[in-house]
């Protein structure tokens, strides 16, 4: 009897010591005390927020890059990402046929070819939805950037808006100076005159440096100087005039 | 007499590994309670926190923009004097920056992949002398041949 009861507190001893030893090993790695302020907080600012922001910057570095390229590229091709639907001869995207006028719209263009190039350059999936307003070049992402971590999650769509000093403005003025030029001179048994007359100081011939008439089945290839005077400023930092290239055909039927 | 004893024996025996053990964990429990050093806490909270602010400074001069007309930011020009290889234009720029926003530090232009072998930056900028800092750093695409990318990294 008085053995069994010894037993008994040693027994309890035994268990409280267990338990203590237990409670130990579970907390081994957890640290005990006071714990640092913030940490959860700071370690999602600066690996989440900060990582977030960075990759906005980048995006809008290369936006800027991409809708920069894009103006000289859709400049050199009449305006249009692929193909005219008007015809393209020689690499010359044409604005009109016979009688109708393949006009442009401006924003369905700027988008197909900044989601070719970008993809293209930085082979990213991203899927932009691309408009301009103004001089500046806005991008709204269909896709999310998710930042995961064990502890966090950051989620982030990669909008920019970007100005690239340059708007795409100007196609609407030229489409409105080429049907005004080809109502004029279609009829006209002498074009070469007729455009010679009508044309605007920033409308060349063929080439924005040469200026010289060439005419193949009253079909004529024009260079314009930007109307807004725009001109590109390249990443590198070198100047590029924006110069249209298109050719309108004067066949009446 | 030994076997008549040793029942005794192990009774002590036990006593003693329980109060060793016992006594193990009760100066470990203090032992960890006073050693927690709210001071060291503190500071390592306000580390974490000036990297942070570090972090939010680079990107704010990332994107700064420039009164020269052209609807440009810090980083287009970065880039520019990096393809121009123009480390006075960049110098004179920093100097600007840091000058206005009250700005002590270091601020360098590496080629990507020198940084990461840890080789010397293409440029720098610094008004002021020491070993080191709080650290952040941007990695910018550049779209031209030389340099497919470049890393800017502000030491305050």
């Amino acid at each position: 009897m008085k053995s069994k009861k010894g037993a008994l507190v040693h027994w309890i001893v035994l268990g409280l010591l267990a338990a203590i030893g237990l409670f130990a090993w579970l907390t081994f790695e957890t640290e005990l005390g006071v714990q640092i302020k913030g940490e959860w907080q700071l370690d999602y600012l600066r690996n989440f927020y900060v990582e977030g922001q960075e990759e906005l910057v980048q995006r809008d570095q290369e936006a800027l890059f991409a809708g920069k390229e894009i103006a000289l590229l859709l400049a050199n091709n009449g305006g249009f990402a692929e193909s005219s639907p008007c015809g393209v001869i020689d690499e010359v995207y044409y604005w009109n046929k016979v009688g109708s006028f393949c006009f442009l719209e401006v924003d369905a263009e700027v988008d197909k070819a900044f989601n070719v190039f970008f993809q293209k350059k930085y082979g990213k999936d991203q899927k932009y939805t691309v408009s301009h307003q103004g001089k500046e070049l806005v991008g709204k992402s269909e896709e999310a950037i998710i930042l995961a971590g064990p502890k966090a999650k950051h989620t982030i769509f990669p909008h920019f808006r970007v100005n690239l000093g340059y708007s795409f403005d100007d196609y609407f003025q030229l489409q409105n100076e080429a049907k005004s030029i080809v109502d004029l001179c279609k009829w006209k048994p002498d074009l070469r005159l007729c455009l010679e007359d009508t044309k605007l100081p920033h409308w060349k011939f063929t080439n924005c440096d040469t200026d010289s008439y060439t005419e193949e089945n009253r079909r004529v290839v024009f260079c314009s100087e930007s109307p807004g005077k725009y001109t590109i400023l390249r990443l590198d930092g070198s100047t590029v005039p924006v110069r249209y290239r298109f050719g309108l055909d004067f066949t009446t039927s | 007499m030994f076997i008549k004893n040793k029942k005794g024996m192990m009774d002590d025996f036990f006593d003693l590994l329980f109060t060793s053990l016992a006594l193990f964990f009760i100066i470990f429990f203090v032992q960890v309670i006073l050693d927690t050093d709210a001071e060291t806490k503190t500071e390592i909270t306000l580390t974490e926190l000036h990297n942070f602010e570090n972090d939010v400074q680079l990107l704010h001069l990332l994107d700064y923009p420039l009164s020269d007309g052209k609807n440009q930011k810090m980083r287009d020009i970065i880039l520019q004097y990096v393809d121009a290889h123009n480390e006075a234009l960049f110098k004179e720029k920093m100097r600007e920056y840091f000058e206005k926003n009250n700005l002590e530090g270091r601020i360098a232009v590496y080629n990507s992949q020198d940084y990461l072998l840890d080789k010397e930056p293409l440029f720098s900028f610094s008004n002021v002398v020491f070993g080191a800092g709080k650290v952040s750093e941007v990695e910018l695409l550049t779209g031209n041949a030389g340099h497919d990318s470049i890393t800017v990294v502000l030491t305050t």
